[in-house]
């Protein structure tokens, strides 16, 4: 078990060197047996999910996830809960609980065995949607045994220029406003426009943030 | 070096799971073998019972991909096709198999999504 953890803690590692987390969009669950991996980098950080959904309620997996407020990696198990889906006849709307708990520590040190401490998040994100326009937004609650934490919220907007069919690749053009509060007199604000393209059951997204960082985003899911 | 690492490290899971998905590994190509071997049988089949369903919260590929995947696990399907644009799904049985509206009904509910109207249909060559 030690050594699993420690090749998962040495690659999160290197990928921690990119930069920041990021939070990832929609659809932490899928349908009833599905399993789906997103991953997302960009200039807040980093982070790999992997789950699969029992039932169209709930979803399990592991996650991995840096934070460049705190130069510190996050490893552990989260759950993802549908907790209201409104089907419109052209539309969609979701609101999702997603909660982990895991070990964290600073990526800064050299042993990080003297760094592990107990971390996990907790939050809320609900998104509208029609083939045309999107909305979303996220808050998690970033907590550890050193009663550091740190609030990360999301606001999304998109627009399709043309509606495809299913099989047909889908383009959106879209931005993201993050609003990260570390401490109480710490606060960043990074504004992202993005494109995504989505076919099939694979999804990319591309952006560059305000202040340059490179946005990089996927899902896929079987 | 660092970044290189790191970059590298992130593109090849990428395409790695971008690969597994597109050559089946993972339960696509069992859905693309089903689907092809329906289509074979279609073809053999005279009579082939079909059930149109009108459907909310069709929105994205996703929706089209869950709904293939839960409704293609039942014995009793052959074939499924999903229009996103008119928010329909055309749901083909095999000879001589059907589902109830019930089952169908669930079956749209473990894919998350609401059955508004559900039209049955005849047979093919009939």
């Amino acid at each position: 078990m030690r050594p699993l953890f420690w090749v998962f803690s040495a690659l999160m590692s290197v990928l921690l060197l990119l930069g920041d987390a990021q939070l990832l969009q929609a659809r932490p669950v899928s349908h009833a047996g599905g399993y789906t991996a997103m991953g997302s980098m960009s200039s807040t950080g980093q982070s790999l999910h992997v789950h699969y959904s029992p039932s169209v309620k709930y979803s399990l997996g592991y996650r991995a996830e840096s934070y460049r407020q705190w130069s510190s990696m996050f490893q552990g198990a989260q759950l993802n809960i549908l907790l209201i889906r409104l089907n419109g006849e052209a539309s969609q709307a979701n609101v999702y609980f997603k909660g982990a708990a895991g070990m964290q520590y600073a990526l800064s040190h050299s042993d990080i065995t003297k760094e592990l401490e107990p971390a996990g998040f907790a939050g809320l994100a609900a998104d509208w949607e029609t083939r045309r326009y999107f909305v979303r937004y996220e808050g998690r609650l970033i907590l550890d045994a050193s009663i550091n934490h740190m609030l990360r919220q999301s606001f999304r907007l998109g627009i399709a220029p043309y509606l495809g069919d299913y099989g047909e690749l889908h383009t959106w053009f879209m931005g993201q406003l993050d609003y990260i509060t570390a401490t109480a007199d710490s606060h960043s604000i990074v504004v992202t426009p993005l494109v995504r393209f989505f076919y099939h059951t694979y999804l990319f997204e591309f952006g560059i943030s305000h202040h340059g960082g490179v946005l990089f985003n996927f899902i896929v899911r079987t | 070096m660092n970044y290189l690492l790191g970059k590298t490290f992130f593109l090849t899971v990428f395409f790695m799971l971008f690969l597994q998905s597109s050559l089946g590994l993972a339960g696509t190509g069992e859905q693309k073998a089903s689907a092809s071997q329906s289509e074979v049988t279609s073809t053999k089949e005279t009579c082939k019972s079909k059930v149109q369903a009108k459907v909310n919260g069709l929105v994205c590929d996703f929706c089209a991909r869950s709904l293939e995947k839960v409704f293609l696990k039942k014995s009793e399907v052959s074939q499924i096709k999903v229009d996103l644009k008119a928010g329909v799904v055309d749901i083909s049985m095999k000879e001589g198999k059907t589902l109830d509206d019930t089952t169908i009904k669930t079956l749209f509910a473990d894919a998350g999504y609401d059955l508004k109207t559900l039209t049955k249909g005849g047979c093919d060559g009939a």
